[in-house]
């Protein structure tokens, strides 16, 4: 027996979500599938972006943003691995509800699993990236505790998918409301791609102590300077666990928003 | 006593708000009723007028406004088939995905899948992406999907028109299947045949009010009428050049009363007052064309126009008697043109629907337990003797 009312109790919408876990991991192939129907162009273009961006950094800048205690190649890798998997995963995210339209309209599920499940797929890419960034470690013979990199790296992605799955939901809510938005979406990830220490150290403003807590309370930043430390030193844990945090409360205010706006969704598409 | 219903919905109510200085679309409007367990209820209403939007709201798609829906049992729709299925995957792995979005258990489709691709009939292109198939193969193939199992409440909306005629006949048969071991149908079609024989009650939506819910028959008096805005009166237009100086058309009942609405039997009057010019030898002739819905003419109607030696010109009354028994129900519309036949073809005036009339039918006079529309052109009253009996 179920009951549809003009209001849904957030227990029974997380029981409902509990419940749908089989339509999740379906839509999570389904992403992994168009993504990787031809599986190497699929494949070949998870390694590229990264490794290309990686490459033409390493080839440009080295001199002018390397630092010469650590590898600036491993330091891109890293950075570009995450950074991508964050972009990729956001930007799916926000078109998880205007692509699915088809669906919305005729069946009822969850509409939540959408974008968490295109943030999930994602992580298959990223998975791909890792071998790369583990093959590059073993060739430049870092004395990385690897304990301490698995760690960090898992908590990093975990944090950055967080945050990707709560400015997917964000961006994904205000593009089926105001259309408009998706064209300036691209343009929003690349703003914060030179906000992010991708491609430079944030060592650039340890001048101004106050302005550079702020900026690592960025959870992209947050995570990819974790990864960089557990490579070369231990790492600390402090500035990450602020970054943290923050990604836990933008995925609560975008968890907000969704309760308020999920139910006109389909009325919007 | 409310273990009995399937299905009960209290004051149901959907508002689309539209731009910030617009008011609201009202979509439904305190939309109450019930269904008892194993019975089914059809639903129809013009277009817009909130049929899909109800059953969105029973299905759970779109939360309502105000109001609730309790739905006692397992609950399938089918809305808008065909159309959820991603064209670039083979048909088997939407049969996962879209049998996943119908909440079927991954056990159920697993045990299921060889049944569906034989019911779907597409054994041969099961493995092939879907944007090779065509509409009537992906219809197939979520028909097939969504009724694996049997639920104890199927929403179907337009979707019996799947695929060709035998496969049209084996959906409905699985749905008798369906109703046959308990399944509550609610059912929006525009075939209402097809309402009258699977439905134990109708409802009819209009302006998101319900209007009507009741039996089948009481249904049918309601929605079967034709109730288009009928002409029943119309000018006929003159230029420079036109032999013709007023004119004027009307249709009456038998007692000269203007009407534009009949019943079966009822005789039609078509009556025209024509003045015309003072003409040289012209054979002017005025025709009065009847066309049904389908834009098919059913029959002219030719009337000359003499004068008195043809010369004088003056006014001309005519009447034409359309007998009763002879139009089937529906809406009719009438053109009318003037043209002379002699010394040459000239059309001086040719207009669409100067009239309008609908025919309607009195459903207790029926000697057939058949509610629906009665197929056919002509509805003439023809007389069967039975010869022979055994």
């Amino acid at each position: 027996m179920y009951k549809i009312t003009s209001k849904k109790s957030f227990i029974a919408e997380l029981k409902l979500i509990f419940q749908s876990r089989y339509l999740f991991m379906t839509l999570v192939k389904r992403n992994i599938r168009l993504q990787y129907k031809n599986w190497w162009i699929g494949a070949t273009w998870a390694f590229f972006q990264p490794l290309v961006l990686t490459s033409i950094f390493y080839i440009f800048l080295r001199n002018q943003l390397g630092n010469s205690d650590q590898s600036y190649f491993i330091f891109l890798l890293i950075g570009f691995s995450l950074w991508s998997f964050f972009a990729g995963a956001t930007q799916l995210a926000a078109d998880s509800f205007l692509s699915n339209r088809t669906i919305i309209g005729k069946a009822a599920f969850p509409l939540i699993l959408l974008p968490v499940a295109a943030v999930t797929s994602k992580l298959f890419d990223l998975a791909l990236v890792v071998l790369l960034l583990l093959a590059s470690l073993f060739l430049i013979n870092t004395d990385t505790s690897w304990l301490h990199f698995t760690v960090s790296f898992f908590a990093a992605v975990v944090s950055i998918f967080l945050f990707a799955v709560a400015t997917g939901i964000l961006l994904g809510l205000i593009t089926v409301r105001y259309r408009d938005v998706k064209i300036i979406i691209p343009f929003l990830i690349q703003i914060l791609l030179f906000l992010t220490p991708v491609f430079y150290s944030p060592e650039i403003l340890s001048n101004y102590p106050l302005a550079n807590k702020v900026y690592m309370l960025n959870p992209i930043a947050g995570g990819i300077d974790l990864v960089r430390a557990s490579v070369y030193e231990s790492a600390s844990w402090t500035g990450f666990i602020g970054s943290f945090v923050v990604a836990l409360i933008s995925l609560f205010i975008s968890m907000l928003y969704y309760k308020a706006a999920a139910k006109k969704i389909p009325d919007y598409l | 006593m409310s273990n009995s219903f399937i299905l009960q919905v209290k004051g149901l109510s959907k508002y689309y708000c539209r731009g910030r200085n617009q008011n609201a679309l009202i979509a439904l409007d305190r939309v109450s009723f019930n269904l008892e367990k194993g019975k089914s209820v059809g639903l129809v209403g013009k277009n817009g007028s909130g049929k899909s939007t109800l059953l969105k709201i029973i299905s759970g798609i779109i939360t309502p406004t105000e109001g609730e829906v309790l739905v006692n049992g397992s609950i399938i729709s089918m809305i808008e088939l065909g159309g959820g299925m991603h064209p670039d995957l083979t048909g088997r792995e939407n049969i996962y995905i879209y049998g996943a979005l119908l909440g079927i258990k991954k056990s159920t489709i697993e045990e299921k899948i060889d049944s569906i691709i034989e019911f779907s009939e597409l054994e041969d292109f099961i493995d092939a992406p879907m944007n090779t198939y065509s509409s009537g193969m992906s219809m197939r193939l979520s028909f097939s999907v969504a009724t694996c199992i049997r639920p104890d409440l199927l929403l179907v909306d337009e979707v019996l028109g799947v695929g060709d005629q035998r496969f049209q006949q084996k959906c409905l048969k699985r749905i008798t299947g369906f109703t046959e071991a308990g399944t509550s149908l609610v059912m929006v079609h525009h075939h209402f045949g097809l309402i009258a024989s699977y439905c134990d009650k109708g409802m009819l939506l209009e302006n998101g009010q319900l209007k009507v819910d009741d039996t089948i028959r009481k249904l049918a008096q309601v929605y079967l009428r034709n109730d288009a805005p009928p002409k029943t009166s119309g000018k006929i237009d003159v230029s420079e050049d036109s032999p013709v100086v007023s004119g004027h058309v009307e249709i009456t009942k038998v007692n000269d009363e203007r009407s534009g609405s009949f019943l079966l039997d009822e005789p039609i009057y078509i009556k025209s007052t024509i003045t015309l010019k003072e003409n040289q030898g012209m054979d002017i002739v005025l025709g009065i064309n009847i066309f049904n819905n389908d834009n098919t003419m059913v029959f002219p109607i030719i009337i000359p126009l003499k004068t008195d030696a043809d010369i004088t010109g003056g006014t001309i009354l005519t009447e034409s008697k359309l007998p009763g028994n002879l139009l089937n129900t529906g809406s009719y519309r009438i053109n009318i043109g003037i043209y002379s036949t002699s010394p040459a073809h000239i059309m001086y005036f040719l207009k669409d629907d100067v009239l309008q009339f609908n025919i309607n039918e009195d459903l207790q006079k029926r000697e057939i337990s058949y509610l629906g529309h009665m197929p056919g052109i002509v509805r003439p009253d023809i007389k069967t003797r039975v010869v022979k009996k055994d």
